[in-house]
């Protein structure tokens, strides 16, 4: 019950932003001009308005019907599966959101250093922290050195032999 | 004509270089396919930009070939693995792990390969009989039709693949929003552009499809990897190999199952898992032994390979006679189709037929492909599922970033992946389908200009959608789509109290 609690509370937060996203797009929207191709055309600020205040809406449709069934239903089992959601909670949740988090830095530091540090080397060192990442995440504990130096070579012959690979063979230029 | 430019297809098809790529596609797909928690459709995101600066007909023969490799190779994960490399090879594990597990795991694969093989020649088939007269048919339609037939196409797939109308309607009108970024199509004014050059253009497709459907994921499986690797029994390839006569014996199931994976393949929203569901359910109802069922009955592998590769081709027909997609891997082969500046649809048979026959000829051919691939190299892929994560992941998401910048030479792009990823992560955290979402970004340009068009065409007259009839059959259709999760719990709770 606690964990359905909680699942919901995430799933309004999550509506609660999307409408404030879409708020400011709708915002957006109604700065645009009303600009029309003739006198029967809908405009150009039509179906951006139109689209933001149908998401807003059905989303708001959303939270309230979320909030109703939460409210009908959290009633009994208050205490029955606190102290396992203590431990699923502090553990496994954050755990997840923080994986996700630590992935998109690690991709943002991959964009940011694209230009100055080129294709091949930013590449190398992206592909060796999510490799150590990985590794960790999913046995507990870094690799052994021999299994890492396996992968710094498939690491290295990937990152500096794609560029030659895309210019020739696809006709890509990559940084 | 129609002879001329099947010749014509065949000899842009059958070009070494063309033939080579192909065979590379093919390969990717079947690593994608067989690999569990990599998808088709993630398969042909990653492919997509390696084919932008090919000419169409190559880029066409590699797409064609990881949509068919990776259909296919979601059987040798749920053979080996007891895990269903694709969702469409759900079916497939309840009787080929069975059989590999009592010692014939070849017989078991080979029986797989070769239905897989069957039902992708037979949708084949049916695409190239059925597609042009359907797209001759689509060419008397006007800016009315267009714009109640793209509105069918964002409402069939909201309303199925989210589960909740809402939120497939949430999914889908986000995505026409982002469609709205960029030039407005009627006037040229700029909208929502932040005075952003890069934005002039619009939101690009590829980084939307990249972000969507590979970052997306790629951060669901970092999550899912949290704690021990899962250790699975993996059988090892022994065993007889199968023999063709034993699939030539059940000669009728295949060919129903293969209708079957068509003809749901053509329901846009469908799929292949509810193809190979319904073959085994059908299979099942058939056999002289369903007590076999679910104990390694070579008759339910049988049904199921045969009906999700089946679905291949039926998938396609309303792709590219109505550019309309019907799940998720056609949504996205389609935009891959339209980074290679080809626009499915009508106009494409009419103005470049010899690309349309060329796709059908290019189906054909991957499906020999991947038959000869996998069969031939069955011990291979079986080596494939050993390949750690660690290794694969960085590698995908470094092909993601680069496929984004490769194709556009701007930074910029590979940011708008990273918030799609983002966005995507979102919605399917909290069970948002993102196939309308990229619906939305590839048929809104062409809802919001037809329906501008149309109203604009017939002075202002907002009716004219109902009063054309198959604008209004479209309509109709759309509304079905809307309100048929509805119909269908209303009847369900009728037969629950009928029962009791």
């Amino acid at each position: 019950m606690e964990i359905l609690k909680v699942k919901t509370r995430s799933e309004n937060t999550f509506y609660v932003v999307f409408m404030l996203f879409m708020g400011f797009w709708l915002r957006q929207s109604l700065l645009l001009t009303s600009r029309k191709a003739s006198q029967f055309d809908t405009g150009v600020n039509f179906f951006p308005v139109a689209l933001s205040v149908l998401m807003i809406v059905l989303t708001a449709y959303l939270l309230i019907k979320n909030i109703y069934i939460a409210s009908t239903s959290v009633q009994e089992g208050k205490e029955s599966s606190k102290s396992i959601w203590e431990g699923i909670k502090s553990k496994e949740s954050l755990q997840a959101i923080g994986s996700f988090f630590i992935v998109l830095i690690f991709l943002l530091i991959y964009v940011v250093l694209l230009t100055p540090l080129k294709f091949g080397l930013s590449t190398f060192i992206f592909l060796i922290l999510m490799n150590l990442l990985i590794s960790k995440l999913s046995y507990g504990q870094f690799i052994d050195k021999k299994k890492f130096w396996l992968r710094l070579i498939i690491f290295a012959i990937f990152s500096f032999g794609l560029p030659v690979v895309f210019r020739h063979v696809f006709r890509l230029i990559l940084p | 004509m129609v002879f001329d430019y099947y010749l014509q297809a065949l000899a842009l098809i059958f070009q070494p270089f063309t033939l080579i790529v192909m065979a590379m596609g093919t390969v990717l797909g079947i690593v994608f396919g067989a690999l569990p928690g990599l998808t088709a459709t993630m398969g042909i995101v990653i492919i997509i930009p390696l084919t932008y600066g090919l000419p169409p007909q190559i880029g066409i023969a590699a797409l064609m070939g990881v949509y068919c490799g990776a259909i296919s190779g979601g059987g040798i994960a749920a053979t080996l693995l007891n895990i269903p490399g694709t969702p469409s090879s759900v079916a497939t594990c309840f009787d080929a792990y069975p059989m590999a597990k009592r010692g014939e795991a070849g017989r078991a694969l080979g029986i797989g390969i070769f239905t897989s093989l069957l039902g992708g020649l037979f949708s084949a088939l049916i695409l190239s009989i059925a597609a042009p007269p359907i797209a001759r048919f689509a060419l008397r339609f006007g800016a009315a039709e267009y714009a109640s037939l793209a509105l069918f196409g964002l409402m069939i797939i909201g309303s199925i693949s989210a589960g909740s109308i809402a939120k497939g309607l949430i999914a889908g009108a986000f995505g026409i929003f982002v469609s709205t970024i960029g030039t407005d199509p009627m006037v040229g004014t700029l909208r929502l552009t932040f005075r952003n050059p890069s934005l002039i253009g619009g939101i690009s497709l590829l980084p939307a499809l990249i972000g969507l459907f590979a970052i997306s994921q790629v951060f669901e499986d970092v999550q899912s990897l949290l704690g021990d690797e899962p250790i699975h029994e993996m059988q090892k390839v022994t065993g007889a190999r199968f023999r063709f006569k034993e699939v030539f014996s059940r000669w009728r199931l295949v060919l129903i199952s293969a209708l079957i994976g068509t003809g749901v393949g053509a329901l846009p929203g469908a799929g292949g898992s509810i193809a190979s569901f319904l073959a085994y359910d059908t299979a099942k109802r058939m056999s002289k032994h369903p007590e076999e069922f679910g104990k390694g009955s070579p008759e339910g592998i049988i049904a199921s390979e045969t009906a999700n590769n089946a679905v291949t081709g039926g998938a396609m027909i309303p792709m590219i006679t109505l550019g309309v997609p019907g799940d998720s891997a056609t949504a996205v082969l389609m935009g891959g189709l339209l980074v290679q500046g080809l626009r499915p649809g009508p106009i494409l048979f009419r103005d470049q037929p010899v690309i349309a026959y060329g796709i059908f000829v290019a189906l054909f051919v991957a499906n020999l492909m991947m038959f000869v691939f996998q069969y031939f190299g069955i011990k291979i892929w079986a080596r494939i599922l050993l390949v750690k994560r660690d290794i694969l992941t960085p590698i995908i998401l470094v092909l993601c970033m680069v496929g984004a910048f490769g194709t556009s030479g701007r930074i910029f792009d590979t940011y708008l992946v990273l918030i799609f990823g983002v966005i995507g992560y979102f919605f399917n955290k909290f069970k948002f389908s993102v196939a309308p979402v990229v619906l939305g970004i590839i048929l809104g340009p062409i809802l919001e200009a037809n329906i501008r068009r149309a109203v604009h065409q017939f002075q202002g007259d907002w009716f004219i959608f109902f009063k054309r009839p198959i604008s209004l059959f479209f309509l109709l259709l759309s509304l079905f789509s809307v309100f048929w999760p509805v119909i269908k719990e209303f009847i369900n709770k009728r037969k629950v109290v009928k029962n009791n």
